[in-house]
């Protein structure tokens, strides 16, 4: 009888311990998938997946493709309603029709219960734009935008007082800043949604044009506007008079080097990439840049602006696992980990922004305007309709990215091409029965 | 045929041109393979900059990239046993047959390998999601076989018409069934054709890639579409998609080089007017 | 005795053809039916018949009809220059010249290698000032720092020179076997008349082959839209569409941006538009393919 009392003893003590260990790691065994990009944040992400395996217990796989393939095969995965993946990448633009499809399983549950989160926390315009219908379907770990980077020496040189607050002003800095030697500027030429567009867009609203009569209630496209018309020509002489030979079919990644090497004067190009181009061992120009907001137009400043961010599958056989890895990876402890330990900036925590090994690691401010405050102030003009919630959107918007470039290498002219764009875009939204 | 000094000079310039054309772009991604990161956007390039074999090493030890790899064997395997296990019978029955039926149904199966691959993918894909097969070595080894069936079919049967008719009677009168006459002698006989014919459906599977890139997400992803992973949105680390383009290219070239007497033939067997 | 014969040779062909018609057949099917409705598979609302919409509205889209010119670019322009090379080849390859016998199997390579890696293969070839062209203009001392895949011209003619190059040694190993089956003793006799090395050739290898070559140049015409993975790998369509043929299309716009019906309509329409084409060669391919009445 002793024995069996003390073998009951033993076991329930076993059992207790073996709870214990459960109450430890509650995800042993569960194995994550995560699709997505390969981007500076991912690497560094799955440089310390390791921390989230020891504390949970769940493993953690990344599979990462380039920006357009990881969107692409996320689409696909989503809409197959397939287990495969637990967490996706999502754009801002992406969010709605995923979100709206039931695709993507609301995270406010599961924030609410973790106090730890502090939505309030995160920069408004990027929780904003992964909101629908006060539901939130992912947590964004990547603010995206553009800002004014110039070159205060060369400003000063010429005769200029502070950077371009307006298009006009940009266009006749330019004209001063030019040298036989030294192209003013380079943006974006390469005909892409995610190229030439999201540098133009700022344009086209700045002009006061809009790619659809009146998001969201009538979808007409109104790219043949004489504002888009406007826009898409001031775009055109920028690039061909004052940009660097080959701007026609730049990427970010020429504007970059551009600018690293001190080959131009100014260029509005994406935050995150401030990284890159203040890093002494890669850049010339490291201590003479300063930061600005982006110049507007007459119908105002519009910075570019998305959110990348991850979401968690709504098929997903492991959501809360999943969650809480969201909740973990775009924690206070792990964004201020990566963002003071990596080149990656564009962090979306105002926590983050403060923080002294931060501010330390990236407060750039060589006497024109802090890093910092400029983005800052940038993302407070973000409109997060820059992009176009509809899931017509990227295929309309490479469309007319190939228009740009029409005009750009003068095949033909902005009224001619912009026109043809829109006909095809109004067929496309005709199609998808977004028009009648 | 004697040729005069410039016939044959404009022969050596044609042909060893040629050859420089197709052999450049290889040589150079084999150095590319063997180079570091800086060197490979070294300006102005060098063809030799340093010997690393840090590329390899890399791939070699990317569990992903084996797993990838190992499938490729899988699949290409699998396409061929099921593709041969098919076609043989056929291309024997059809041997045997004339005239309309025979033309009818060659005609019917060039149709088929000539749509474009494109066509069969959105169905395949509707289909296997609903069914399962998507990622799966089993799904990719079927829509293969869509294309390489009708290739063997087409292939292996002029070496079962090269069969004497005589041989095949002669053991129908000793009182072999007609099963036993195609395993016992049309088979042997042709079995290099089958063989090399095998290795050419061994190459198509292993090479093909809208299917794979469509149809897999990672367990059954093939070492083709893997290289793509390397071709990220920062950065391409250049040096390890050589080298794995190199790696995967080395079991075609050992193929290719065994059953290069039968790949000029056989195929031309196919296009012979 | 010889009917009776035949018969029961169709079970051997049965199983055969009741597998590949299932696997060909009820897809192609399958591709049209979808082509007729609206299929939102984002919402998961259920489809919505629209008959022939998507084929009127392909017919007013215009990177639709750009992509026709592109695939006939890239159908036309590679094979032509296949069959230009090939033949060139071929002749002078006849003549077995000093250390040209290893090209026969060198000529093997391109044809079996994975058009993936060919992609890449040409890919790291012409990266901008750093790659092998730049390297061998470098040789010829000409400083060569341009982005040929950025430009749609100089895009679409790399992959027009990257498909001449996969397809070109094959063709010209294929007439070179046709080549070498025309006696000797009927190039001698035309040389002995005082015919030149050119008018041999002219009159008598090119008229010979002329069979071969329109098989050859019906098989290539199908495969030449088999570089879609190098399209893949090399420009991804880009720039502006211009190396944008309308399989790639379809792709695009079934995979990236999911209107899957859409997709099916440019693919059925490209496909019967093919077979108008090909299929009266193809069949006179089938019948020659005769031997078996045996």
């Amino acid at each position: 009888m002793k024995r069996t009392i003390a073998s009951l003893a033993l076991a329930a003590s076993l059992l207790a311990s073996a709870s214990a260990v459960a109450q430890d790691k509650p995800y042993e065994g569960v194995t994550l998938r995560v699709l997505g990009t390969q981007q500076p944040w991912e690497t560094e992400l799955q440089k310390r997946a390791d921390q989230f395996t020891e504390a949970t217990g769940a493993k953690v796989v990344f599979d990462l493709y380039s920006l357009t393939q990881g969107i692409q095969k996320v689409t696909v995965e989503l809409s197959s309603r397939s287990p495969a993946y637990d967490l996706v990448f999502v754009e801002a633009s992406d969010v709605v029709r995923f979100g709206g499809g039931g695709l993507l399983e609301p995270l406010d549950d599961a924030i609410a219960a973790d106090p730890d989160v502090d939505l309030a926390d995160f920069l408004p315009a990027t929780i904003d734009a992964n909101r629908i219908d006060g539901k939130l379907y992912a947590l964004p770990h990547f603010a995206a935008t553009q800002m004014l980077y110039w070159r205060p020496d060369l400003f000063q040189a010429a005769g200029i007082d502070g950077p371009p607050k307006t298009f006009s002003e940009m266009m006749d800095d330019c004209a001063k800043l030019q040298t036989p030697e030294m192209k003013c500027t380079a943006m974006r030429g390469k005909p892409s949604t995610s190229e030439n567009i999201w540098y133009w867009t700022q344009f086209l609203l700045g002009f006061g044009g809009s790619f659809v009569k009146d998001y969201p209630d009538d979808l007409t496209p109104t790219l043949d506007s004489p504002e888009a018309v406007e826009a898409a020509k001031f775009y055109a002489k920028l690039l061909t008079d004052y940009g660097i030979p080959g701007s026609v079919s730049a990427s970010y990644d020429e504007v970059v080097i551009a600018m690293q090497q001190g080959d131009i004067a100014m260029a509005i190009e994406g935050a995150p990439l401030a990284g890159r181009i203040l890093d002494p061992k890669l850049s010339k120009v490291s201590g003479k840049l300063g930061f600005a907001v982006p110049p507007g137009g007459p119908a105002g400043t519009f910075a570019p602006f998305t959110s990348q961010a991850y979401a968690v599958n709504a098929a997903s056989k492991n959501k809360q696992a999943a969650e809480a890895f969201l909740i973990w990876a775009t924690s206070k402890k792990t964004m201020q980990d990566i963002a003071a330990n990596s080149s990656f900036v564009a962090v979306t925590r105002n926590s983050v922004w403060n923080d002294p090994a931060f501010i330390k690691a990236h407060g750039y401010d060589f006497g024109h305007g802090s890093f910092t405050d400029a983005y800052r102030d940038t993302l407070a003009t973000a409109d997060p309709h820059y992009r176009l919630p509809i899931a017509e959107f990227r295929p309309a918007a490479d469309r007319v990215g190939a228009a740009l470039q029409e005009i750009v290498t003068g095949q033909r002219s902005a009224e001619d091409a912009l026109a043809a764009a829109n006909s095809d875009v109004e067929r496309i939204f005709r199609r998808a029965r977004l028009l009648r | 045929m004697i040729l005069s000094r410039r016939e044959k000079f404009v022969c050596y310039a044609v042909t060893y041109l040629f050859a420089l054309f197709l052999l450049a772009p290889i040589v150079w991604m084999l150095s590319t393979s063997f180079k570091g990161q800086l060197a490979i956007f070294q300006k102005p390039p060098s063809l030799f900059t340093e010997f690393t074999f840090q590329n390899y090493a890399a791939v070699l030890s990317d569990p992903q990239f084996l797993h990838a790899f190992w499938n490729s064997v899988l699949i290409s395997s699998g396409t061929v046993v099921v593709s041969v296990a098919l076609a043989v019978p056929a291309a024997y029955g059809l041997s045997h047959l004339t005239g309309g039926r025979r033309a009818g149904f060659l005609s019917w199966v060039l149709l088929v390998r000539a749509a474009p691959g494109m066509i069969y993918v959105l169905p395949y894909y509707l289909a296997y999601s609903q069914i399962g097969l998507i990622d799966t070595r089993i799904g990719l080894i079927l829509i293969n076989s869509v294309f390489t069936i009708p290739l063997a079919i087409w292939i292996v049967i002029p070496f079962f018409d090269a069969i004497p008719h005589e041989i095949e009677e002669a053991a129908i009168i000793d009182g072999a069934t007609r099963f036993q006459t195609m395993t016992r002698i049309a088979i042997p006989l042709a079995a290099p054709g089958i063989a090399s014919t095998a290795i050419l459906i061994f190459i198509f599977a292993w090479n093909e890639f809208l299917f794979a890139l469509t149809l897999t997400r990672f367990e059954a992803r093939t070492a083709a579409v893997s290289i793509l992973s390397y071709m990220a949105y920062e950065g391409t680390e250049w040096g390890k998609v050589a080298a794995a383009g190199a790696l995967i290219l080395l079991p075609v070239l050992c193929f290719s080089i065994l059953i290069r007497k039968y790949l000029v033939q056989t195929t031309a067997g196919g296009v012979k007017g | 005795m010889h009917s009776s014969r035949l018969r029961g040779y169709g079970l051997y062909i049965l199983p055969t053809f009741l597998v590949l018609a299932t696997i060909t057949i009820v897809p192609l099917f399958v591709t049209f039916t979808v082509s007729l409705f609206l299929i939102d598979v984002t919402s998961g609302l259920p489809p919505v018949w629209q008959g022939f919409y998507n084929y009127v509205s392909l017919l007013s889209d215009s990177r639709f009809l750009n992509s026709l010119v592109v695939t006939a670019e890239l159908i036309f322009i590679p094979v032509a220059l296949q069959l230009l090379f090939g033949l060139a080849l071929a002749i002078c390859l006849r003549e077995r010249l000093a250390g040209t016998r290893w090209m026969r199997i060198l000529f093997l390579l391109p044809a079996v290698i994975p058009p993936a890696v060919s992609g890449l293969v040409w890919k790291l070839f012409v990266i901008p000032g750093a790659g092998g062209l730049a390297w061998l203009s470098g040789l010829l001392g000409i400083d060569l720092d341009i982005d040929l895949l950025s430009m749609p011209a100089t895009a679409l003619a790399t992959v027009v020179v990257a498909s001449t190059w996969v397809g070109t040694p094959f063709v010209a190993l294929i007439l070179l076997s046709g080549i070498e089956t025309i006696g000797k003793d009927q190039y001698e006799s035309a040389t002995l008349d005082g015919a030149t090395w050119w008018q041999t050739h002219r009159y008598i290898s090119i008229p010979t082959l002329a069979p071969i070559i329109r098989t050859v140049v019906v098989f290539r015409i199908l495969e030449a839209l088999a570089i879609f993975p190098i399209i893949f790998v090399l420009t991804g369509g880009g720039p502006a569409g211009a190396t944008e043929p309308v399989n790639f299309y379809a792709y695009v716009t079934g995979f990236d941006y999911l209107q899957i019906d859409y997709a099916a309509s440019m693919i059925v329409l490209f496909f019967l538009a093919m077979m108008a084409f090909c299929s009266p060669f193809l069949v006179q391919i089938a019948r020659s393919a005769e031997g078996g009445a045996r």
